[in-house]
């Protein structure tokens, strides 16, 4: 929990000027390129002088940048060749990596994205539940920050936090996309174990580029626009109408007065008039990314140095995220034994938000009078960002990765690896919003947030190959994690003047800031520590080629879980049979074939360091709607978590228990080649927050015992469906990933068969992801057709209420002729049953074309936008957080033709959203992007023999062109992941560009 | 190598104990004073917490069956409508009891372990022992005694069954009042008239800090606090023989015994008693204004949401909130303040202009009247002109006051009325009747029935502050002419429905007939 404090507390600041930033990388790009074709010139003529050639080993051993590798399924490299504008890892991995699922709830760039490896482990409810199913990523052997902690959440109202508190940017969109090398997604237990407790969700291991011997030289841009969509305004006539279906039919004399203001006088062409806001609205949004690198060196050293500059834009609201990063990269062996690897990467990422009234009261933590809604012109709305500009919202990350390696080679085969990783984020949101935008009272906000991470890693190796028959492979060694979050937070309102924009974290108290009072000014921090601790060793024994096998064996520590509990053991047992090397060795048919299996457990160490403690005590004076008071009559409190829910002691690590076995093969040749794995993870004695013990005051006990079965299977399958090697010939490789994942609540705390957590509801044997609604019949057109109780002589009733005409018919499952919970059915998931995508690449001499599509079965999308629009009675006259409107209030997102017309005014609120009325099937499939490629360099080295081009390639690139689906709302992506469409997610735009990859020699 | 391998071996208890900053594990707790004063207040807060949530307080006792009618809201349309089965976000909430049961955990935890700091903290005297303990005995008891008339019965619960929290079902309501009345009766000789010093039970500074740091004399459970949950309780079983007792005492003592310190009591016209401070904390019971509390802001405790302006204001008081949430219709005005030019709230009939010098209500020319009484806005600035008018921004500090002098007054009324001593009953009214502009009360053939006119004057003079759906009840227990009232008091109509999600999580629980 927080701790308020009524000082300022001043962070450390590193932060880079953005303007220094921005000219300091353009500047490199321009040196680089400047450089670039200096060398290239350079390059004939010292080529021409020796013709010296780089020694192949050096390389070798240079570019070995990650731990021994251990043998294991899955350990194809993913080659994305797509020209999908990426600005994420997220969005470079979607669609192509069978058994991971990237979910892009919405179009904004930066905003958080979530990806899923084979399914969920724990039900999404909570922010936090999200947080711990997330994957590790680890670029070139660091494991990464890669999502802000969620400790914030902390002093966050539950129904106003559609936003983290600060920036609340997608960390993996820090690393440079163009820098990607390869990358590798582990998914069993035989390539996740060795990165622990941390792995257990799973690896993305990427490699970035690595330098070379040889001097190298490329330059990368493309520019593009995010198209503006077609969407279909509308004004206040055609709201009218459409509510007058609803008036005519149902409203009383009262409820007919009380009929909106705004939508009252249709004379007015305030609401009446065009609806024209979306043309300011809506824009053509430039995108580019320009991206240097030069690499070079000798046999003991090589470098690589990169820089580089990328924008992504929304086509909506304006929204845009800008990057700079610069990379480093060093490996020198200064002795034949030893080699030093050095590695930094430093990004600055800015990002323009949008600007939803809903997130902007939400931040604001209060509701004006919010009857009217905003008028659909673009005056309207040109005068709102006149506002709006008056003020400002600024966000920020700097992000730096980096890490110093030491490997020895020692006599006797045997090799010790030592290496010291730095993780370092820190972001920052300021905002102001001017008086005008609310109530006559301004608002600012500051946020800094710091997270840091230090690895600490060593190993030792020794290798014995006996008669080359058998050989071994030992390791032991240890690894050291110390993570620290901390933020401060402050904001307040009413300021003086709405020129005096102080920054409240530096600012002190009104007498020396003049601009806001203490009164008005609210002040949080908090900080927490997460460290892991970990020995491993590990042993392969190898037969010829035929056979492997291996045991691992681990133990961590973490200091999130209890004192008694602080250790857990692991062992992870793993083989392999080459059949195609054994036995199928003069096979024709068969060119590979390898059959692999794992069995093991792995550990999953809490997410925060309140389990630690065991029953607690925190300042939380505050209640649901007002998380943030500390203190009563100004004195200090200290009391038992009770909005948090009861914690015990004994709790338990929680972990997974795999079982996956596969083969990757090759027919003809290699044409065809692929890989298809089976697997079952059982992710057993999770915590779970079960909802009780409201007569001691809490919310809920955290009690262990929930386990989660996710069984499935991966395929990947590539084919050269034609393939030659002759230079005019037709190449066409065509290749498909899917997953298919069936997730089941195996058991809950206490061996109790179901609980309800507010909306959904957990039932074992039953899958943890499904929607719990009541089923829609259709409706009661009169009072008779409302079915008596033939027991009692009394009607159907909703919860005790009866149900009249112009009410739904929603099925009484348990025929008590009262529909309640115990009605609702669990039907449909939210993560896909399936999904994948499916990749072909066609060349023609110099030309090549690529299409990527992607694809999503067996999902449900939960409709709240239409239900909000038809429950707009209940919406409007609540005056909440719900009853905000948006510009996009005026836009048409669904089929309002598809819903029955219900009494808007029934005390059972027909249009609730918890119904399969507002359910739909969201599978899709779409053509995520598609290029065209021109390979130039023949051209250009016959034109003109001095540019020593190594390759010149240029493209254009169209992404996101169409979407078959049969889900009414706008797009089945842009979804929550508790797979509902909230509607405020931004469109995920069509994006064309065209670009040019040139390498120098 | 080896050695930097197995490094992390020596240093593996302090890398991995990180000790959280965050929040108090429970072996650092009670220890220190420190951690007892935060404890107590701790009980403080969730008792506000409680009564906060969702302006429970107001919707409990004034829209519910009451004199405030929503304007547009569907959910408090509902609650007005005593239809509170409905399935509304608002109704699910106000009927679970848990923010209650977390005052009751707290208080309880507190009385188990609290002796450990007065074992292990010198600092922690056994006065300022004695005296918290009854603090937290009257919290608990009045925390009780609220459930008991929003809920009936209610599991009474008085331990803090750490780690083993068992269902419970609900406990008749005579072993819960018996309870309340031990526990009360235990604290009242402990508490001091006021945390001022000059009485016997707490001398010198509380906890180092004079009596403005805790906002005069209402806000820290009191004698005389404690002597009006005590009358209250009683008149709520009817027993107004006690009841008359403690309400006696309050309206009596107006000199402390000490002979020093600041009065007791004020006067019986007193609208703002307690009102215009400026903190948002509960009341317990407000004695006499003392000018050292006015306009004293807490930091950090102000809130935008969950009081009752939330609710009530609007235009012309907030100038950018077009209609309130609840209002008190202009004909159900006109019919309560029927009597003569009333100080608190009347209209010229003619003219329309409201003619009060309190100004209970206003915006007379609009179709819903803004409730102007209780309305602290948190600061004042000054507008074009200069003129310090209340700030645009939506922030509210008012107080819950759960009884003040005047209620008191109207209470022994009320008592002596039922225990027939109509002349002692009488006097009491009219001194709030003149006080207040009403003309007298003279006899049941003048001026009807007594008893109805003392309920009158109370829903008169208490109006917002919580008491209209209570005293409803109690008025109709005692005339008990209305079956059809009694049948809904015998069907368990008069309480809440325990809440669905409750019933569902502990089974043992049962819900009244009437809401089944």
């Amino acid at each position: 929990m927080f701790i308020n404090i009524f000082r300022t507390n001043s962070p450390k600041n590193f932060i880079i000027n953005e303007q220094t930033m921005r000219i300091i990388v353009v500047l490199c790009v321009f040196l680089l390129n400047f450089l670039s074709a200096a060398m290239a010139v350079q390059k004939v003529q010292s080529d021409s002088l020796l013709n010296k050639k780089p020694s192949e080993d050096t390389s070798k051993v240079l570019i070995k940048k990650q731990p021994a590798k251990l043998k294991g399924l899955q350990s194809v490299a993913v080659p994305i060749k797509s020209k999908f504008p990426a600005n994420s890892i997220q969005q470079y991995l979607k669609g192509n990596v069978a058994g991971l699922y990237a979910t892009e709830a919405s179009g904004e760039p930066g905003t958080y994205q979530y990806m899923f490896i084979r399914g969920t482990s724990t039900p999404l409810i909570t922010q936090e539940d999200v947080l711990k199913t997330q994957p590790l990523v680890v670029i070139d052997g660091l494991p990464v920050l890669s999502n802000e902690s969620p400790f914030v959440y902390d002093i966050q109202r539950p129904d106003y936090s559609f936003n983290r508190i600060g920036p609340s940017t997608n960390l993996l969109a820090g690393l440079n996309v163009a820098d990607i090398e390869s990358v590798e997604v582990l998914k069993d237990l035989s390539k996740t174990a060795i990165y622990g407790a941390r792995g257990a969700n799973g690896v993305i291991y990427i490699r970035t580029r690595a330098g070379s011997t040889t001097s190298n030289m490329s330059f990368n841009t493309s520019f593009g626009v995010a198209a503006k969509p077609s969407v279909t305004t509308l004004n206040g006539g055609y709201e009218d109408s459409f509510r007058q279906r609803f008036y005519s039919r149902y409203a009383t004399p009262v409820q007919l007065q009380s009929y909106p203001g705004f939508l009252r006088d249709s004379i007015t062409t305030k609401y009446y008039g065009e609806s024209s806001w979306a043309d300011a609205y809506y824009k053509n949004a430039l995108m580019y990314n320009a991206d240097a690198l030069m690499s070079g060196g000798s046999k003991r050293a090589t470098f690589k140095f990169n820089v580089g500059t990328q924008k992504s834009a929304g086509n909506a609201d304006e929204t845009a995220l800008n990057k700079y990063y610069t990379s480093i990269d060093l490996n020198i062996i200064p002795r034949s034994w030893i080699t030093v690897s050095a590695n930094i990467k430093g990004t600055r990422l800015d990002r323009s938000r949008n600007k939803y009234n809903r997130d902007r009261l939400a931040e604001v933590g209060y509701l004006p009078d919010l009857a009217e809604a905003p008028a659909p012109n673009i005056d309207s709305y040109n005068s709102f960002i006149n506002e709006f500009n008056k003020g400002f919202d600024k966000n920020y990350n700097n992000i730096a990765n980096g890490f110093l390696n030491v490997a020895i080679k020692l006599p006797l085969d045997i090799s010790y690896n030592t290496r010291f990783g730095v993780s370092y984020n820190e972001g920052g949101r300021d905002l102001f919003y001017p008086s005008t935008l609310l109530d006559n009272s301004n608002y600012a906000s500051n946020y800094f947030g710091l997270s840091q991470r230090l690895v600490y890693d060593n190993s030792l190796n020794y290798k014995i190959d006996l008669k080359s028959k058998h050989s071994f492979d030992f390791t032991v060694g240890s690894s050291i994690q110390w993570d620290q979050d901390q933020y401060s937070y402050s904001y307040a309102y009413k300021g003086v003047s709405d020129y005096l924009k102080v920054n409240l974290l530096k600012a002190g108290n009104f007498n020396s800031n003049g601009a806001f009072r203490d009164q008005l000014t609210f002040k949080f921090l908090d900080q927490t520590a997460t460290n892991i601790l970990s020995f491993y060793t590990s042993g392969t024994y190898k037969f010829k080629d035929f056979y492997s096998a291996s045991l691992l064996l681990r133990t961590d520590g973490a200091s999130n879980m209890q004192p008694v509990h602080r250790w857990f053991f692991s062992p992870v047992l793993s083989g392999a049979w080459d059949i195609k090397n054994h036995k199928l060795a003069k096979s024709p048919v068969i060119s590979a074939l390898t059959l692999k299996a794992s069995v093991g457990r792995i550990g999953i160490a809490q997410l925060t360091d309140r389990i630690s403690l065991g029953t607690q005590y925190a300042s939380e004076a505050g209640w649901s709607n007002d998380l943030r008071i500390p203190s009563y009559l100004n004195t200090a409190t200290l009391m038992r978590s009770y909005l948090y829910g009861y914690l015990g002691y004994d709790i338990p690590w929680s972990y997974n228990e795999q079982l996956s076995a596969g083969a990757s093969f090759g027919f003809f040749k290699n044409r065809i080649v692929g890989e298809l794995s089976f697997y079952s993870t059982t992710t057993k004695k999770q915590l779970i927050n079960i909802p009780g013990a409201a007569e001691y005051g809490y919310t809920g006990l955290f009690q262990p015992g929930m386990d989660i079965n996710n069984k499935g299977v991966d395929l990947f399958l590539s084919a050269d469906i034609l393939k030659s090697a002759a230079k005019k010939s037709f190449n066409w490789n065509s290749s498909i990933n899917l997953n298919f994942n069936r997730n089941t609540l195996k058991a809950l705390p206490g061996g109790i068969s179901e609980i309800i957590i507010g909306d959904r509801k957990l039932q074992v044997g039953h899958a943890a992801d499904q929607f719990w609604v009541l089923k829609n019949n259709g409706v009661y057109n009169a009072d008779d057709e409302v079915p008596v109780n033939p027991s009692t002589g009394n009607k159907m009733t909703y919860k005790g209420t009866e149900l009249k005409a112009g009410d739904p018919k929603w099925a009484d499952i348990n025929g008590d002729y009262n529909v309640d919970d115990k009605d609702k059915i669990l039907t449909g998931h939210i993560l896909p049953v399936v999904s994948g995508g499916w990749n072909n690449s066609l060349r023609y001499k110099k030309w090549d074309l690529q299409t990527s599509f992607y694809f999503n079965l067996g999902r449900k999308v939960l409709n709240q936008t239409m239900a909000d629009r038809f429950n707009f009675i209940n919406r409007e006259a609540e005056n909440s957080i719900n009853s905000v409107k948006e510009f996009t209030f005026w836009q048409e997102q669904g089929n309002a033709a598809l819903y029955p017309i219900y009494n808007p005014w029934s005390p059972v609120i027909p249009y609730r959203s918890e119904q399969d009325l507002f359910l739909e099937n969201a599978s899709f499939f779409k053509l995520r992007s598609i290029s065209l490629g021109f390979d130039l360099t023949d051209k250009l080295l016959k034109s003109n023999k001095a540019t020593r081009f190594k390759s010149f390639y240029v493209f254009a690139s169209a992404s996101n062109l169409f979407t078959i689906t049969s889900y009414s709302g706008r797009d089945p992506e842009l979804v929550n992941t508790s797979g509902i469409d909230t509607g405020y997610g931004l469109s995920l735009p069509m994006m064309f560009a065209a670009g040019l990859k040139v390498d120098f020699k | 190598m080896l050695i930097s391998l197995l490094l992390p071996l020596l240093g593996c208890k302090k890398i991995l104990d990180t000790g959280s900053t965050r929040a108090v594990g429970e072996v650092n707790m009670w220890s220190t004073l420190e951690d007892a004063r935060a404890a107590l207040f701790g009980v403080y807060a969730l008792n506000r917490a409680a009564m906060s949530d969702n302006n429970r307080h107001v919707i409990y006792g004034d829209v519910r069956l009451a004199d405030f009618e929503p304007t547009s809201r569907l959910d408090l349309k509902a609650i007005h409508n005593n239809m509170l089965n409905a399935d509304y976000k608002l109704i699910n909430d106000l009927s679970d009891w848990r923010p209650f049961y977390a005052t009751i955990n707290a208080a309880n935890l507190y009385l188990e372990r609290i002796h450990e700091v007065y074992e292990k903290d010198k600092r922690f005297v056994e006065q300022t022992y004695n005296l918290d303990r009854a603090q937290v005995k009257a919290l608990r008891a009045f925390t009780y005694f609220y459930m008991c008339r929003i809920w009936g019965d209610v599991p009474l619960i008085l331990s803090s069954h750490e780690g083993s929290f068992t269902n419970k079902p609900r406990d008749p309501q005579d072993k819960i009042f018996a309870a309340i009345e031990q526990d009360l009766l235990e604290a009242e000789p402990k508490l001091p008239y006021a945390y001022d010093g000059f009485d016997p039970e707490q001398t010198g500074l509380y906890y180092g800090q004079n009596i403005a740091t805790y906002y005069g004399y209402g806000y820290l459970v009191s004698k005389q606090a404690v002597w009006t949950m005590l009358a209250h309780m009683y008149a709520w079983r009817g027993d107004y023989v006690n009841a008359a007792i403690y309400a006696q005492k309050i309206v009596d003592k107006t000199v402390r015994p000490s002979g020093s310190g600041a009065a007791l009591a004020g006067t019986f016209r007193n609208v703002n008693d307690g009102l215009t401070v400026n903190v948002r904390y509960i009341g317990y019971m407000w004695g006499a204004n003392h000018p050292a509390v006015l306009f004293a802001v807490a930091r950090g405790e102000l809130a935008t949401s969950d009081v009752i302006e939330e609710l009530t204001a609007a235009d012309p008081i907030v100038p950018n909130r077009r209609i309130p949430a609840i209002y008190v219709p202009k004909d159900s005005l006109f019919s309560i303040y029927n009597e003569g030019t009333d100080a608190r709230f009347a209209v010229d009939s003619v003219t329309k202009i409201v003619r009060s010098a309190d100004g209970f209500f206003t915006g007379f020319d609009k179709p819903y009247p803004v409730f102007r009484k209780i309305f602290v806005p948190w600061f004042s600035f000054p507008n074009k002109q200069g003129i310090n008018v209340p700030s645009d921004l939506g922030v509210f500090a008012s107080p819950i006051v759960f009884s003040r002098f005047t209620e008191m007054g109207l209470l022994l009324a009320e008592c002596k009325a039922a225990l027939n001593d109509k002349e002692g009953a009488i006097t009491i009214l009219n001194q709030v009747r003149v006080n207040n502009s009403v003309p007298a009360y003279v006899s049941e053939r003048d001026n009807g029935p007594l008893v109805d006119a003392i309920f009158k004057e109370r829903r008169r003079e208490l109006i917002g502050e919580g008491w209209r759906w209570y005293d409803y009840v109690r008025f109709k227990k005692i005339k008990n002419n209305d079956p059809k009232f009694n049948q809904l008091i015998q069907s368990g109509g008069i309480y809440w429905p325990v809440s669905r999600t409750l019933i569902s999580q502990n089974p043992m629980l049962t819900q009244y007939p009437y809401w089944k």
